[in-house]
C-alpha cells in the first residue's frame, strides 16, 4: 500500500524539478550571446513505480524525476567546424599577406616599379638622342634614382612585412601554448566531474571553443578519452595528453620551414594561422629574391658597359649603380657616389665626344632584350610577370579564403541551429515549466486538502 | 530548420555587412573612375593597362626625341637653303665674269663679293644648334668645325652620326652626312671662282667655273632632298605616334576605368539593395515572442 504522504513528496518533488528547469532556461536566455555555448536542456524520467497488491500487482506512479542536464551538441559539426577553423586560419592569412605584398608593389600606378623602369629606359633614351643636353643627363640621373629607391624601399617594406609575419607567429605559438594549458587545465575539472557520474556542460563548451580556437592557429587533431579528457595532438606533436600540457618551446617555431621542435622531434605545421604564415613567409622571401634578382641584374647589365664609356670629365670606369664583389642585391640598391654627386658623370657613349650617344642608346634599347639571368625576360616583363604573379596569388587566396568563409558560415548555421539559443523557444518553454509548476502546486494544493480532510476527519 | 536567436542575428549583420560593402564598392567605382585599384581584382585586365602605360611612357619619350632630330635637320634645311642662295649668287657672278663685255674692274668687284660669300659659307658651316652645339662637326659637337685660310678650308669636326632614337630600337641620323667634303667641295669651287675672276681668266670662267657651280648647285639640291626626306620622316613617325599615343590612351582607359552609366546603375541597384536589408532586419529585430506574452 503506498504511504498516505506520497502524493505530497511527489508534487514538491515536481515542484523543485520544474523549478531546476525554469532555471535551466533562465541559463540559456542568459547565454544567449556566449560564443560556444550550447544550450541545455532538462530531460526528465518516470520515477520507478510504486508496486503493490491489490486484487493483483498495481503499479502506482511517483511522478518525474531528473535524466540530466543535458547540452545540445553535434560532435561530428564539432570536426567539422575545427576543420573549417583550420582553413580560414591558413587562407586569411594568405589572403590579407598577398594583398599586403600587392599594396607594398602598388601597381598599376605611376609610382610603382614598373614605371619607374619605364622612366628609366626612356630617360637613356632622351641622352642618347641628345647627348650632350644637360637636362638630358639629369633626367637619367633622376629617373636612375627614383628607380634604385623604388626597389630599394619594395625590399625594406618587404622586410619588415616579413619581421611582422615571424612576430604574428611567436604570438601565435604563445597562444596555442596557452590554449594548451587551458584545455590541460580544464581536462582535470571535466575528469573530477565525469568520474562522479555528472556532466559539466558550460566546462565541455568551454574546452570545445578553446580547441576549435586551436585548430584555427595550427592542423589540431582530438582524441577523447573514457574519462572525460581530450588528448590535442597539434601537427602531431602531443600538446596535451592525460598527463598535462606539453608547450611548444618558445623560439622554436621556424617560419621559413615551417617547422617546430619538441622534445628533440621536429613536426611540420600543415594548417591554419601558422601554416598560413609559412606560406605568406615563402611568398616574401620569394618577392625579396626576386627584387635582388632584379637589382643584381640592372648592376651587371648598366654597369658593365658604363665602365667602358667615358663621362663629361672624361673618366672611364665609372659605374652607374653603386656595385660591390659579390653584388648586395635590393637592400641598398642605388646610384653609385659619383653618378649621385654629379649627372656629368653618366657616360653617355664610349668615346666621350660630346655627341656621342652610343651606349646611352644601347641602354635604351636594352628594355627589349631578354635576360638569361631574368628567365630569358625583359626588365619590364620580369617585374610585370612577377606583380602579375603576386595579384593572381592574392586573387587566389581571396577567393579560397571566401570559399572557406562560407563554409564556416554554413557549419555555424548548423552548429547553431542545433545548439544556438533561441529566445522565442526559450521563452515557450519557460511559460511551459511555468505553467506545469503552478499545476504542480495546485495538485500540492489539494493533496493537502485531503491530508487536512483525514486529519479532521480523525478528530471527530 | 530551428532558427535560433544568435544565428539570425548573425544573418542579419553579416547580410548588411555584405549589403554596406558591396554598396561602397560602387561608390568607390563612380567616385575613383577605375575598375580596380590593385593587380588582384583583375590581373588580366591590369597587366594589359601595365603593358600599355609602358609603351605609351616609350612612345612619348620618342616623341620628344623627334623634337630633337626635328632641330637638327630643322636647322639643316634653313642653312642648306642659305647655301643655295650663296651658291646661286655665286652661279651669276660666273656667268657674268664669264661674259667677254664685262671690265676686270667688275670681275675684281665680283671677286671680293664672292670673298664675301666665302666667309658666308664659312659661317653656314659653323651653325650652332640649341646649347651651342655645331651641328656640322659630327659628335664633337663642342668643336668648331670649319676656318678657312690661305685659300683652302680646314675641317676640325669629325663625320660620326648623330643617332636619335625614334622608332623601339631604330635609330636616325640626324646630322648632315659626309659635312667635310660638302663644305670642302663648295669652298673651293668658290676659291677656283674668285681666283679665276682675280685673273681674268675669262676662258676658264666660261668652260669649267660655270659647270663647276652648276654641280655645286646640284649637289646642295641633292643634300636638300635627302634632309626634307628625313624631315618628312620625322613629321610622318610623329603623327603616327600620336595615333598610337591615342590608341594606347584608349585601351588602357578600356581596361581601367568605368562606364559611368553603368556603374552609377550598378550603385543604384546596390542602394536598393543595402536598403531592402536594413528594412528587413529592422522588421525582423522587432518581431519577439515576449511582445505577445503577458
Amino acid at each position: 500500500m503506498p504511504g498516505t504522504f506520497s502524493g505530497i513528496n511527489m508534487a514538491s518533488n515536481a515542484l523543485r524539478l520544474f523549478q531546476r528547469a525554469l532555471e535551466t532556461t533562465g541559463h540559456n536566455i542568459a547565454n544567449v550571446n556566449t560564443p560556444g555555448y550550447s544550450r541545455q536542456t532538462v530531460e526528465f524520467k518516470t520515477q520507478y513505480p510504486l508496486n503493490y497488491y491489490s486484487e493483483g500487482w498495481k503499479a502506482l506512479g511517483q511522478g518525474v524525476g531528473l535524466s540530466q542536464i543535458a547540452r545540445i551538441r553535434d560532435s561530428y559539426l564539432e570536426a567539422s567546424s575545427r576543420n573549417s577553423a583550420g582553413n580560414m586560419g591558413r587562407f586569411e592569412t594568405l589572403s590579407t599577406s598577398l594583398g599586403q605584398i600587392e599594396g607594398i608593389y602598388g601597381e598599376p600606378s605611376e609610382t610603382g616599379i614598373s614605371a619607374a623602369l619605364d622612366k628609366f629606359f626612356d630617360a637613356w633614351s632622351a641622352l642618347g638622342s641628345n647627348p650632350n643636353d644637360t637636362g638630358a643627363r639629369m633626367q637619367v640621373q633622376g629617373a636612375g634614382s627614383m628607380l634604385a629607391s623604388r626597389i630599394r624601399n619594395a625590399f625594406s617594406q618587404l622586410q619588415s612585412f616579413g619581421a611582422q609575419l615571424q612576430s604574428s607567429a611567436t604570438t601565435a605559438v604563445a597562444r596555442v601554448n596557452e590554449l594548451g594549458n587551458q584545455i590541460a587545465g580544464l581536462n582535470k575539472e571535466i575528469r573530477l566531474f565525469e568520474g562522479t557520474g555528472g556532466m559539466p556542460n558550460d566546462l565541455l563548451d568551454k574546452r570545445d571553443a578553446a580547441v576549435r580556437e586551436l585548430s584555427g592557429l595550427i592542423d589540431t587533431k582530438v582524441e577523447r578519452f573514457q574519462d572525460g579528457s581530450y588528448a590535442v595532438y597539434t601537427a602531431g606533436h602531443a600538446l596535451v595528453d592525460t598527463g598535462g600540457s606539453h608547450p611548444i618551446p618558445a623560439g622554436s617555431f621556424d617560419p621559413v620551414a615551417g617547422t617546430f621542435v619538441a622534445s628533440g622531434l621536429t613536426y611540420t605545421v600543415k594548417g591554419g594561422t601558422l601554416a598560413g604564415i609559412t606560406q605568406a613567409t615563402a611568398q616574401v622571401e620569394d618577392q625579396k629574391a626576386q627584387l635582388n634578382t632584379l637589382a643584381d641584374e640592372l648592376r651587371e647589365q648598366i654597369n658593365v658597359p658604363h665602365r667602358t664609356g667615358t663621362d663629361q670629365d672624361g673618366n672611364t670606369g665609372v659605374d652607374f649603380f653603386n656595385d660591390s664583389v659579390p653584388r648586395s642585391g635590393a637592400i641598398d640598391f642605388n646610384l653609385s657616389a659619383a653618378v649621385a654627386a654629379s649627372p656629368r658623370a653618366i657616360a653617355a657613349g664610349v668615346t666621350g665626344l660630346p655627341g656621342d650617344g652610343g651606349l646611352a642608346l644601347a641602354f635604351s634599347q636594352m628594355r627589349d632584350v631578354t635576360m638569361a639571368a631574368l628567365g630569358n625576360l625583359s626588365f619590364q616583363d620580369y617585374f610585370s610577370a612577377n606583380v602579375g604573379q603576386v595579384g593572381t596569388q592574392a586573387a587566389y587566396f581571396k577567393a579560397q579564403m571566401e570559399t572557406e568563409t562560407a563554409v564556416a558560415e554554413q557549419i555555424a548555421n548548423q552548429v547553431q541551429a542545433t545548439s544556438g539559443v533561441s529566445l522565442d523557444d526559450e521563452m515557450a518553454e519557460m511559460m511551459r515549466y511555468q505553467r506545469s509548476y503552478q499545476a504542480s502546486a495546485r495538485a500540492l494544493t489539494v493533496l493537502d486538502q485531503v491530508t487536512e480532510d483525514l486529519i479532521g476527519m480523525l478528530r471527530r | 530548420m530551428r532558427v535560433s536567436t544568435g544565428y539570425q542575428y548573425d544573418v542579419y549583420n553579416a547580410n548588411i555587412r555584405n549589403a554596406m560593402s558591396n554598396y561602397f564598392d560602387a561608390q568607390k567605382r563612380v567616385m575613383t573612375g577605375k575598375r580596380f585599384t590593385r593587380v588582384s581584382e583583375d590581373p588580366v585586365a591590369a597587366l594589359t593597362a601595365l603593358g600599355a602605360r609602358s609603351l605609351r611612357s616609350r612612345l612619348e619619350q620618342l616623341d620628344k626625341n623627334l623634337m630633337v632630330a626635328k632641330e637638327y635637320t630643322g636647322t639643316t634645311e634653313n642653312v642648306l637653303d642659305e647655301i643655295n642662295s650663296v651658291m646661286k649668287r655665286a652661279y651669276t657672278l660666273a656667268i657674268q665674269g664669264a661674259s667677254d663685255a664685262t671690265t676686270q674692274e667688275s670681275r675684281d668687284a665680283m671677286a671680293n663679293e664672292i670673298a664675301t660669300l666665302e666667309q658666308r659659307l664659312v659661317d653656314l658651316g659653323n651653325t650652332q644648334g640649341v646649347n651651342g652645339k655645331f651641328i656640322f662637326s659630327g659628335q664633337a659637337s663642342d668643336t668648331k668645325p670649319f676656318s678657312a685660310a690661305g685659300g683652302a678650308l680646314t675641317f676640325a669636326g669629325d663625320t660620326l652620326p648623330i643617332n636619335v632614337e625614334i622608332r623601339p630600337g631604330e635609330v636616325m641620323r640626324a646630322n648632315l652626312e659626309n659635312a667635310d667634303t660638302f663644305f670642302d667641295g663648295l669652298y673651293t669651287t668658290l676659291e677656283t671662282l674668285r681666283t679665276d675672276l682675280q685673273g681674268g681668266n675669262v676662258q676658264q670662267l666660261s668652260e669649267v667655273d660655270v659647270a663647276n657651280l652648276r654641280t655645286a648647285l646640284d649637289d646642295v639640291g641633292a643634300a636638300r632632298g635627302l634632309n626634307a626626306t628625313k624631315l618628312q620622316e620625322i613629321e610622318r613617325l610623329h603623327s603616327e605616334g600620336q595615333r598610337r599615343m591615342d590608341d594606347l590612351t584608349k585601351t588602357i582607359s578600356d581596361n581601367e576605368d568605368i562606364d559611368l552609366t553603368e556603374a552609377i546603375t550598378e550603385m543604384q541597384m546596390a542602394e536598393t539593395a543595402y536598403t531592402a536589408t536594413l528594412q528587413v532586419a529592422s522588421q525582423g529585430f522587432r518581431l519577439s515572442l515576449m511582445d505577445f506574452l503577458r
